[in-house]
């Protein structure tokens, strides 16, 4: 019986090595499978609200399960955006020097993907998938309601700036986080991950 | 009572007229906008205006741009202007002044940042693992292991793939 089984065992544990050999590969060269399976992206609607400025306060994403609190930040002294606390574990950043969230131009909110020990705000941002709908409630408290158009991966050093920063053609949205490999030191990991945005509606709280 | 049933009938032509003119949005009235309403210093916004008519030339000026002149096009009286790099950011008023002395104004959010050139550190490492390293390695054993197997029932004079 063992004997018999021995041939197709062999087979199996070729092709198991070989699947974890492959894996372990991509992802030592940055691949990750919610990117495999997000699909094709989904371009924003015609019609859209226009809102005036105002802080946002707090942020949902229903379909990672995020629920946080937003605060305000600048640039820090490399000319990077701030980040907030690594103790702060539920809180994103909302870059104050830029657009609110509703007015025109890109809002951009920034959170961590882990802590030193824990998993961050935006930790599972890499498996949001065009289409899905993000919530922020603002201090005048108007909620707006933003979806998600693609999510990207690009290298910390060589940022698409225009597409992130400088789209006013209508109201949108840009959350980043860290993404890619560990590669310590001043730079964290090797990659930003964005979520580009847009708004689609605005109601009352 | 024949000229007032002209006069009504008069009427009522024009008021389908107008009903039936294809009536832009602010066809009516003295407006002005700036699209978009929220820039970066140093970029471009669209003025569009309407001083009831859109026949003459008329002003807008706003502390963001200085004075430019929208002029007719189509049915809107339309201008492009420049935001300077160095402007504060905040919130300007945005005033027309038609020839008819009829006013209209907007305002202008301008923002200014320096455009960050690098991407914000947001992650302390906790989820980082190890880069794959683990599982090339449990692959690769497993493979060995795989390979041992396949050698030991060949060594038996059995062929692994097609059992007796």
């Amino acid at each position: 019986m063992l004997r018999r089984l021995r041939g197709p065992l062999a087979v199996v544990l070729l092709l198991v090595g070989l699947f974890s050999v492959g894996i372990g590969l991509g992802k030592a060269g940055g691949f990750s499978f919610a990117e495999l399976f997000r699909g094709p992206g989904k371009a924003p609607p015609g019609e859209f609200p226009v809102l005036g400025p105002s802080r946002p306060l707090r942020i949902q994403i229903p379909a990672i399960k995020v629920k946080a609190y937003i605060h305000g930040v600048g640039l820090d002294e490399r000319g990077a955006i701030d980040t907030p606390s690594l103790l702060l574990r539920n809180e994103a950043g909302w870059f104050d020097d830029g657009p609110s969230p509703g007015q025109y131009g890109p809002a951009i909110i920034v959170g961590h993907v882990d802590t030193k020990d824990s998993p961050g705000v935006f930790h599972r941002l890499n498996e949001l998938k065009p289409g899905a709908k993000i919530e922020i409630t603002r201090r005048d408290n108007k909620v707006t309601v933003f979806e998600v158009n693609t999510v990207e991966r690009f290298s910390k050093q060589s940022l698409p700036v225009d597409r992130i920063y400088h789209d006013y053609t209508r109201p949108g949205l840009r959350l980043i986080t860290c993404g890619g490999r560990w590669v310590g030191g001043e730079l964290g990991y090797a990659d930003n991950i964005v979520v580009f945005a847009s708004l689609v509606s605005a109601h009352k709280a | 009572m024949r000229s007032a049933l002209r006069v009504a009938a008069g009427a009522v032509a024009l008021v389908v007229a107008a009903l039936t003119a294809p009536a832009p949005a602010h066809a009516e009235g003295v407006f002005v906008e700036v699209n978009p309403s929220t820039i970066q210093a140093g970029f471009q916004v669209a003025i569009r205006a309407s001083c009831g008519d859109a026949l003459n030339n008329a002003k807008v000026h706003s502390d963001a741009f200085g004075t430019v002149t929208v002029e007719p096009v189509n049915v809107y009286l339309i201008a492009a202007a420049t935001v300077p790099e160095n402007k504060k950011a905040g919130g300007y008023n945005v005033k027309l002044t038609c020839p008819s002395r009829q006013t209209a104004t907007t305002t202008l959010w301008v923002v200014n940042h320096d455009s960050p050139q690098r991407g914000p550190n947001t992650g302390g490492g906790g989820l980082a693992g190890d880069g794959g390293t683990t599982l090339i390695g449990a692959g690769a054993a497993a493979m060995g292991l795989g390979l041992g197997v396949l050698l030991l029932s060949r060594r038996r004079g059995r062929n692994p793939l097609t059992p007796a």
